[in-house]
Order: structure tokens, then C-alpha cells, then sequence
């Protein structure tokens, strides 16, 4: 009986999947339902940051899909999201939501920190910049979708989450 | 039309009260929106992904509840892997997880919001009077497999939560009415009011009556006619005190008589009111999430049947403390501590009072060894001491045991060890090895009551039934084909299977044996386009040690059970849902009042439910739900003779049922 589930389960398995690196409508819905469970950012419009680099053809690209995504103003359960373009190096001009598009090499940890200062959620969906300290909370919704905090940098900020998020998440 | 209006004529119309209390406030609708699957804290305390938790289970979702039409959680549970479901009447359906199923089935833990709401003089369930609508169910998670580690005695075999929609989340209104064969008339509200930002309250009233199915063969003066008729008020509010506190409050009264089959095999109609309250308070501290909970179940209970008027009056009050805290990023700890007191009087008591008080600490550590691989260990310690008050009773009703000997201590640990490696985003192993628990409830150990010519008395040295489970699962997503596939392989040891026995002029509970069973569970289920569906197969296979009339789970338990579901969107308006259940064949064993062990042999039997559902407009629903529509069939024993009493035992043939339904969200 043990050869027959063995066989059974050998049956069953099969290939992997995909990884997004650049910032879609789901992560960007994910964010906008991450930021319902802040407990600093209040309800109502929140301008966001997204940093890029102009020279950067994928930084840019990004940019521009986030901002065609946004539009007007994107409807997250509590917030309406307005988009802000922010060359890298440039002032955040208090956005409360900062998104690091790929491809910002060393800006991206300017950014990051000023965010920080600034109290503003940093957001990518370039997981690299939150394993590197560089962002706070990185968001990739593929085949299972991956929601990474870096803990440390979450702290510095001041900000708090709802604690239920903070179990189910990988933090770093 | 205004909400509050068709809310106040729902309420009106029906004669209902008070309500059910809960625990976990979590946003499970934000949570589920962001991990885009659903979210559980059933698994080990911590709230996590469904694919992360490190046990068998099962999500049923408000819309896989309403797309069912199911009029009850036992139908709905009928269609699920490792569920176990015999009906007797139409109000009457005893569930058990990965078999072991019998007459008032005791061996799950079922909990609304984290509250027990089994009924702990015995550890059975009445599924007609769970403090719930099922318009109001945000989801029911079944675990399955043992879980006393973290739920405490009862989840032996695995538990079943139901979770509610949150007042301060959840903005439900709805008003629906329900009617049909056997005279179903139903009628029910919820209505939530969003008092400020950070409160919120939910009020959901109900009332049921309905006939059984027919009769035939059996003495129709017991067993057709009027079987359930029900009541209930709920009230379930959500305080959040500021960013750091949250206070929920809870109520319940469902009161009415639905027919059942005693423990002894006689049908009768008891009358049964249930009320209950519960506060739960949780705290986010730099020191965890602290969660505390107190809770108070009542039942009173009257039964009048042809050999004996039965009575009881439960009472159960339970305050429990745990703090959850990450202790860094790959490990969180769970500390918790329980304590009850439990007590019960009334004829089934011989007019004594009987009573327990248990005290439990618990911890789980669930620790990310890796990216893919997350391990979670828990343990409980039980610690339960019995004591029978009013030695009015115990001579003539207990067979001729001592007041001492009913002040008993027991002492028991049961765990957890899982291990969960997830071997690439799409391929998911399990491994673990459980103990479950199920420590002897005060009717098993200190009942007593005269029944006809004998007598009904517990055994107060009756040891605690344990299931030691080791299991194997693994889930396999094809997310291009959007399917979903697993396959659950186990083995269940029981010890000290507790079971009826009977004398010439005696019934009591004894300490059966052990029982072996292995199982399968294979599941596959998935969405493309308009359709979704599912198909799953258990298949669980007993050995008992030694076989006797009174533990024989090898011929007693179906051997298999085969479900199908499909699910069509036929267009905006209209829905078409269908399932399929096929049960094999079993000899269904009642033991009697006086001497007698009815033996009957179920034939397999088939279930075909269906429902069609038509949008109306915006907010207004009807569907058409038939149950059973292929074969009327039995499910236990029906209509046996006890020879030196004459009551009847068994249930009624289960026939077929066709329901209207209109529900009005405003």
C-alpha cells in the first residue's frame, strides 16, 4: 500500500513557477491594502513617491506603468493612492508612500533613508533593495505572492503595522 | 427600502433572544486581499497563510457556503475530505473528522470565534443551535487530525471553527426567508451598525421550524411530524480601544426542540435552551499579542421519551490567557494558560451535581528554519479534577460506586511536531505526528439515572481517550491550470476507545480497547473561466483490539466516501451548483438501555444536492436548493424494537428536501 501513495504522490509533481521584479497592479493593490492595516499612515489621500531613474530604461518603464496605473487617483480600501514622479536623488516633498522602481543602483538607499526620515512606508516590488536594508517592504505577487519587511528599517521609521501582518509576513 | 426597517421586520418577525461570544479579531478580509488566499489562526494559534499551516485542512468560504444552498453546517461538511456525516433526523447530524463517528459524536472540537460551542457535559455538538446564521460565516476551517495541543480536550480528531464575519470589518445586512418540503419555514436577519470608526456591532436573528422526513415503518407519533423548531438572537460587538487594544463582545439565546437519538438509541424531542456570553480583549504589546478570554456556555436541557424523563443543566465557564509574540524573524512563541469549571445537575445526574475544574498551560513554537522549510512544535498539559457533590444519587444510580470515587484526578499531555517544506512555490510537504485527547466528559464518568427497570450511571474510572496520529501530506498547485492537488496519507492510534456499554439492567461507558485505523485523503479541486469544481476521496480502514460488540469501528465506519463538485456561472444572473457524495457500506451498532446491542447493516448510499441560483437585481438573491434528490436512504439504523423496554431506536430514512430561498442584502 505504502508503493501505491508513494507512486501516487510521485505523480503528482511538477514544474515551478515565475517572479515579477517590476510593479503591477496586484502588488500595488497589495500595498494599498498593507497600508489599511498601518496604524500611522491615516485613512484618506496619500500622495505616492515612485523614485526612478530616467536613464534607466526598466526604471523608467516602471515609472511609467505605475503612473498609468494610479492615474487619477487609485482606490485602495482606505486611501486613494496619487501618483508623485521623483527623479532619484529628488525631494519625496512629504509623500507618506515611496516606491523604488528597478534598476535605481546606489539612489536607491538615498531614497530609502529618506524615506525613513521622512516617515513614509518605503515599497518595492524589487525584493533586492529589502534584503539589502535599502526599503521596507517589498511585495511580489507571482504564482504565491511574497510580502518581505525589513524589520529594522520598519522601526527606524516609526511605523507599525497591524500585528496579525507582521506574523504572516517574511521579515528580514 | 431602509436597512433598519427590514432589519426591524425581520427581527419582529421572528421570536427570538440572545446570542454567541468570540476571539479573534483579525482582519481576515484585508489579510486574504494581500496573500490573495485565505487566512487561519486554526492551525497553531498564529494567524498564517492556509499554506502555511502545518495540518490537513479545509477552508469553507461565505461564498462556497451560499453558492451550497446547504441549510445546515452537517450537509454542508458531508462534501469535504475526512468528514464524516450521519444523519438520523432532519435536525440531526452527528460529524466526526477522519472517522470514529457514532451517535452523539464527541470527538471534535467545534468553536464559533475561537469559542467552544460543543456542549461539555458530553462533547457533542448541536449543529441546529450554533449561535450563527450562515449568511454571517466569513469562513469554517476545518483542521484534521489532532489538535489538543492548542485547542485543549475534544479536538482528538480534529476541529472545526467557525469565524464570523467582523462589526467592525464586515458591513453585513441581509434579510432571507427559506421554505419548502417538510414544511420548512425559515426566516432570518443580520444587520451591522458601524456605531463610530472604532466600533461596530452585528445582530442576527433567526427562526426555523420544519417536519422530518417520513416515517415509514416506525411508530409515526415519535417519528414524523413537527422535529425541529428553532430560535435565535445573536449579538456580536467590536471595540477598538485605540491602536494597541481591541475588546469583542459576544451573546447568545437559541432556544426550541429538535428531535434526537440518546445515547442508548431512543428518539426523542428535547427541550433545549442555550445562551452564552464572551469577552475577549487582545493587546499589542512590545511583549506580544496578549489575548484574554472568558466565556460562559449554558444549557438546559429536557427530554421526555417512553422509558425516562431526562433532564440536565449545564454549566461552563472558561478564562483563558495567551500571548503570541515573533520572537525574531524566523521564530514566534505562544504561551497560553486555560482553566474551567464545568458543571452539570439534573435527573441525568441523579439530582446530584457533578462537576470538574481543569487547568492547562500550553506552548507552541513555530519556528522559519529556512525559506522552505518551518517546523512548529506545540504541547498541553491537562490537568482535570472531577468531584460529584450530593451523594443523594450515587448508591442507587451508579452501579455502586463510592462519592469518592467520583473525585477523580486526571492527568494528561498531548502535542504537536509538524514540519512544513514547501519544495518549490507550487509543491508543498507535511509531515507530523499529533496526540489528540479525549478526557472522559462528566456524563461518561459520573452520570446516573434510573431508566425503566435499570439504570444509566457513568464510570468515574474511565480512563482518557487519546489518538496518536502520524500523517503525511502534500499539495501540489497548477496555478496555469488553476488546480489544486493533495493527497494526505496517516495513521490513527486510539487508546482507551471510550464506548456504551450494557448490562442486564445497566448502561454505562467503558474503556473499549484501542483501534487502528489508516487513511487517505486525496483532494483536487479548481477554477477556470465560469466553472469550478472539486473532487476528493477518503478512505479509512479500522482495526480493532479486541473486536467486542461494543468497539468494532472495522465494520462500524464506512470505508470510503467519494465527493464531487461543480460549480457553473451559467451567466450574470444565474448559478448552478451540484454535488455528489458516495458512502460505502457499514454496520451501524447502537447499544441499548437494558442488555441489547442492535446491529444493522447501511447500505452504501449516494447524496445528490443541488442549487440554482438567480440574481435578481443588485441585492436581491433566489435560489432553489434540493438535498438528496437521488435515492431516500439511510444513514444510521432505523426503526428497531427494544425488546424489554419497547422504545424504538434509530433515526428516520433520509428522504428528500427542496428549498426556496430569497435573501435581500440592504
Amino acid at each position: 500500500m505504502v508503493k501505491t501513495y508513494s507512486l501516487l504522490l510521485a505523480g503528482m509533481i511538477a514544474v515551478a513557477p515565475l517572479a515579477a521584479s517590476a510593479m503591477d497592479q496586484k502588488e500595488l493593490e497589495a500595498i494599498g491594502k498593507i497600508l489599511a492595516l498601518s496604524k500611522d499612515i491615516p485613512g484618506g489621500n496619500v500622495t505616492v513617491a515612485v523614485v526612478y531613474d530616467g536613464a534607466n530604461a526598466a526604471s523608467n518603464g516602471e515609472m511609467e506603468k505605475i503612473k498609468g496605473l494610479i492615474g487619477g487617483g487609485f482606490k485602495a480600501p482606505m486611501h486613494t493612492l496619487t501618483f508623485k514622479g521623483v527623479a532619484a536623488g529628488g525631494d519625496l516633498g512629504g509623500a507618506k508612500v515611496v516606491i523604488l522602481t528597478e534598476g535605481l543602483g546606489g539612489a536607491a538607499a538615498a531614497a530609502g533613508n529618506a524615506a525613513k526620515s521622512g516617515k513614509a512606508l518605503c515599497a518595492t516590488a524589487s525584493l533586492a533593495y529589502v534584503e539589502g536594508g535599502n526599503c521596507m517592504l517589498g511585495v511580489d505577487v507571482g504564482s504565491s505572492v511574497k510580502i518581505v519587511m525589513h524589520s529594522k528599517s520598519i522601526k527606524d521609521a516609526g511605523l507599525q503595522f497591524d500585528p496579525a501582518l507582521q506574523f504572516m509576513v517574511s521579515e528580514i | 427600502m431602509n436597512k433598519k426597517i427590514l432589519f426591524t421586520a425581520a427581527l419582529l418577525s421572528t421570536t427570538a433572544f440572545v446570542a454567541p461570544a468570540h476571539a479573534q479579531s483579525i482582519n481576515y478580509g484585508m489579510l486574504e486581499g494581500i496573500f490573495g488566499e485565505p487566512v487561519t489562526t486554526s492551525a497553531t494559534g498564529k494567524p498564517q497563510r492556509v499554506s502555511d499551516a502545518p495540518v490537513a485542512m479545509e477552508i469553507i468560504t461565505q461564498d462556497d457556503i451560499k453558492r451550497s444552498g446547504t441549510k445546515d453546517v452537517p450537509q454542508l461538511l458531508q462534501r469535504y475530505a475526512g468528514m464524516s456525516v450521519q444523519r438520523s433526523f432532519i435536525g440531526r447530524g452527528d460529524v466526526s473528522i477522519r472517522g470514529y463517528n457514532q451517535s452523539h459524536a464527541n470527538r471534535i472540537l467545534v468553536l464559533v470565534n475561537g469559542r467552544q460551542v460543543l456542549q461539555d457535559h458530553f462533547g457533542e455538538t448541536l449543529w441546529d443551535k450554533l449561535p450563527v446564521r450562515m449568511e454571517e460565516i466569513r469562513q469554517i476551517e476545518v483542521v484534521r487530525g489532532p489538535n489538543s495541543s492548542l485547542f485543549g480536550f475534544n479536538a482528538e480528531q480534529g476541529v472545526v471553527n467557525i469565524v464570523t464575519f467582523n462589526p467592525l470589518y464586515d458591513d453585513i445586512d441581509v434579510v432571507s426567508a427559506r421554505i419548502g418540503t417538510q414544511n420548512h419555514r425559515e426566516v432570518g436577519g443580520v444587520y451591522t451598525e458601524k456605531l463610530a470608526d472604532n466600533l461596530g456591532v452585528r445582530v442576527s436573528t433567526g427562526y426555523l421550524e420544519s417536519d422530518d422526513f417520513d416515517a415509514e415503518g416506525r411508530n409515526a407519533d415519535k417519528a414524523s411530524g413537527e422535529a425541529i423548531r428553532t430560535r435565535q438572537l445573536n449579538v456580536d460587538l467590536d471595540w477598538k480601544i485605540n491602536n494597541k487594544s481591541e475588546l469583542r463582545l459576544q451573546a447568545n439565546h437559541d432556544s426550541g426542540d429538535n428531535r434526537v437519538m440518546l445515547p442508548h438509541g431512543s428518539s426523542s424531542q428535547p427541550q433545549t435552551q442555550v445562551s452564552s456570553w464572551h469577552a475577549n480583549y487582545m493587546l499589542d504589546s512590545a511583549w506580544g499579542l496578549w489575548s484574554a478570554d472568558l466565556y460562559n456556555n449554558r444549557l438546559n436541557w429536557n427530554s421526555v421519551s417512553s422509558i425516562s424523563d431526562l433532564s440536565n443543566d449545564n454549566d461552563l465557564i472558561v478564562g483563558k490567557i495567551s500571548n503570541l509574540i515573533k520572537l525574531n524573524a524566523k521564530n514566534s512563541l505562544r504561551l497560553a494558560l486555560e482553566s474551567r469549571k464545568n458543571t452539570s445537575s439534573g435527573s441525568l445526574f441523579g439530582g446530584s451535581r457533578f462537576s470538574y475544574n481543569l487547568f492547562a498551560p500550553s506552548v507552541m513554537w513555530d519556528w522559519q528554519a529556512t525559506d522552505k522549510l518551518s517546523t512548529t512544535v506545540s504541547t498541553r498539559y491537562d490537568r482535570v479534577d472531577s468531584k460529584r457533590r450530593d451523594p443523594s444519587a450515587v448508591g442507587a444510580n451508579s452501579g455502586g460506586a463510592n462519592l469518592d470515587d467520583f473525585s477523580q484526578r486526571i492527568e494528561e499531555v498531548s502535542y504537536n511536531v509538524a514540519a512544513v517544506y514547501k519544495q518549490t512555490d507550487t509543491d508543498k510537504w507535511r509531515a507530523s505526528v499529533a496526540r489528540g485527547l479525549h478526557i472522559p466528559s462528566l456524563i461518561e464518568l459520573g452520570g446516573g439515572v434510573a431508566v425503566g427497570p435499570g439504570f444509566f450511571a457513568g464510570n468515574p474510572d474511565l480512563e482518557t481517550e487519546s489518538n496518536t496520529t502520524i500523517e503525511l501530506g502534500y499539495t501540489k498547485e497548477l496555478p496555469d491550470r488553476g488546480m489544486t492537488l493533495g493527497a494526505n496519507i496517516f495513521r490513527q492510534d486510539m487508546k482507551n476507545v471510550i464506548v456504551p456499554t450494557t448490562g442486564v439492567t445497566s448502561f454505562t461507558f467503558s474503556d473499549g480497547g484501542e483501534s487502528t485505523a489508516y487513511g487517505i485523503e486525496l483532494t483536487a479541486e479548481g477554477k477556470r473561466d465560469n466553472l469550478r469544481w472539486g473532487a476528493n476521496y477518503t478512505g479509512i480502514f479500522a482495526h480493532d483490539y479486541p473486536t467486542s460488540s461494543n468497539l468494532d469501528y472495522d465494520q462500524q465506519e464506512p470505508k470510503h466516501k467519494l465527493s464531487v463538485m461543480a460549480g457553473w456561472n451559467i451567466n450574470d444572473k444565474w448559478t448552478l451548483d451540484s454535488d455528489l457524495t458516495w458512502v460505502s457500506s457499514s454496520e451501524f451498532r447502537q447499544t441499548g438501555a437494558v442488555g441489547q446491542v442492535f446491529e444493522e447493516k447501511v447500505d452504501d448510499y449516494f447524496v445528490l444536492n443541488a442549487s440554482l441560483g438567480y440574481k435578481f437585481d443588485e441585492n436581491t438573491d433566489f435560489a432553489l436548493s434540493g438535498y438528496n434528490l437521488i435515492e431516500k436512504h439511510a444513514e444510521t439504523a432505523v426503526g428497531h424494537t427494544q425488546s424489554v423496554l419497547g422504545y424504538e431506536v434509530g433515526g428516520n430514512n433520509i428522504g428528500r428536501s427542496i428549498l426556496l430561498s430569497v435573501s435581500r442584502r440592504f
